[in-house]
């Protein structure tokens, strides 16, 4: 799938899971006003869906592709067989949605109570550490500034802005939508980071 | 005061019946057996983050707000739980310590399992798994639906949906109040404000006749 393309749906019902085989998704919700808000990252070795497969419910967020993106389709009836014939499968699908509650509940808590600077620093490391950085240094994950608006809550405006107080304050350099982290420890302290 | 009992508790573990849909009967027996009935005050402690799991708690009655320490002073509510939800699922099939610090709102019962026998009942039967995942998906779907919210909203909507969430949450009582005490300092901390700026949006949404408030109290009259 390229990049852009809609994996599946808020609303619908889901048929199956998806495991991605390479590349980078993101999970996210349309709100009353039309506006996406970015609730989180999937990546390769991921699986997306199956909780509201699991559940029997509608899909309550939307996946799109960030970039080509290969995925490996499982239907309903075989995860389910799977599920009831291999304790273990069942099992790293439980760790997989324990390890889903961590991550949401430290992104409310470590994204609450900061202001969109210190949001929007501490979302830089987050991402450093989720993808890591290509071979020019930058992050390694294709985002506009809108969806990295989305991601922090906030106008794609603000974001233009605080990116170019970071890249005068030395923390970061901007090469087109590229951004390089470059002071890391001074990220870590602008967005009074404890834990990611 | 924290009072523990142990009585036959068939009938009572209405929270638990999706788990016990999923077990043949001598599970069923081995269940009544282990679990527990807990009695908690109103800001007793359940459990804290950072400890060890212990079994998995599961609301009977009442509430409990679900906080989140991130250093010494930083606290965040998270969630807040009502009947049949279900806590420390999590850490028990996770192998990690508990995620949260939880603390009754109310006098509040709950049903609880040992981690023991919760693992016992997760391995002789897989498909328990099921709905004890669902449970957990459930908690991740509320707080995604409120970080969400909180992220990208002004501040007169995060608090009136909030409290509509709360009230298809909590129901409402014969007066029409959400059936919850919340405190302005704890609704403020959950919609992530200042009391400030919580009693600014409140008391708009109030000269609107959108909802009113009293001490702890809240009561939507009317928005869509």
């Amino acid at each position: 799938m390229k990049r852009g393309e809609i994996i599946f749906n808020e609303g619908n019902l889901p048929h199956g899971i998806y495991c991605i085989r390479k590349g980078k998704i993101k999970i996210f919700k349309t709100g009353n006003e039309g506006r996406d808000q970015i609730v989180k990252f999937a990546k390769t070795g991921d699986v997306i869906g199956y909780r509201a497969l699991l559940s029997g419910e509608k899909y309550s967020s939307s996946a799109a592709c960030l970039e080509e993106t290969q995925l490996c389709f499982i239907p309903k009836n075989s995860l389910l067989s799977l599920v009831a014939g291999h304790s273990c499968v069942a099992m790293n699908l439980m760790r997989f949605a324990c390890h889903e509650l961590g991550t949401s509940s430290r992104l409310i808590t470590n994204m609450a109570q900061k202001s969109t600077r210190e949001r929007l620093a501490e979302m830089l490391l987050v991402l450093k550490q989720n993808f890591g950085i290509d071979n020019d240094g930058a992050l390694d994950v294709k985002l506009t500034r809108e969806e990295l608006g989305s991601l922090v809550g906030t106008a794609t405006e603000s974001v233009i802005r605080l990116l170019s107080d970071f890249k005068e304050e030395g923390l970061v350099e901007l090469n087109g939508k590229k951004i390089i982290p470059k002071n890391i420890s001074s990220l870590i302290k602008v967005g009074k980071v404890i834990d990611i | 005061m924290i009072t523990r009992e142990e009585k036959n508790l068939n009938g009572l573990c209405e929270a638990m019946k999706d788990v016990l849909n999923y077990s043949p009967s001598d599970l069923k027996d081995y269940f009544h057996k282990s679990v527990e009935l807990r009695h908690y005050g109103p800001n007793d402690l359940l459990f804290d983050q950072g400890d060890d799991p212990c079994g998995i708690f599961s609301i009977y009655q009442g509430s409990v707000k679900l906080s989140r320490y991130s250093g010494k002073k930083n606290k965040q509510i998270v969630l807040l739980a009502s009947k049949n939800e279900m806590m420390g699922i999590s850490a028990i099939f996770n192998k990690h310590p508990l995620l949260y610090t939880a603390h009754a709102m109310e006098p509040t019962q709950v049903c609880y399992l040992p981690i023991d026998q919760a693992n016992h009942l997760a391995q002789t039967n897989p498909l328990v798994l099921v709905p004890l995942m669902n449970k957990v998906n459930e908690a991740i779907e509320e707080l995604e639906r409120h970080t969400a919210l909180v992220m990208s909203c002004d501040a007169n909507t995060v608090v009136i949906k909030t409290l509509q969430n709360l009230q298809q949450k909590f129901g409402s009582d014969s007066h029409g109040f959400i059936n919850i005490n919340l405190p302005a300092r704890d609704l403020a901390n959950y919609v992530c404000m200042s009391k400030t700026n919580l009693y600014r949006a409140l008391n708009y949404l109030k000269e609107k006749m959108i909802i009113t408030y009293e001490t702890n109290r809240y009561k939507i009259f009317h928005f869509e």
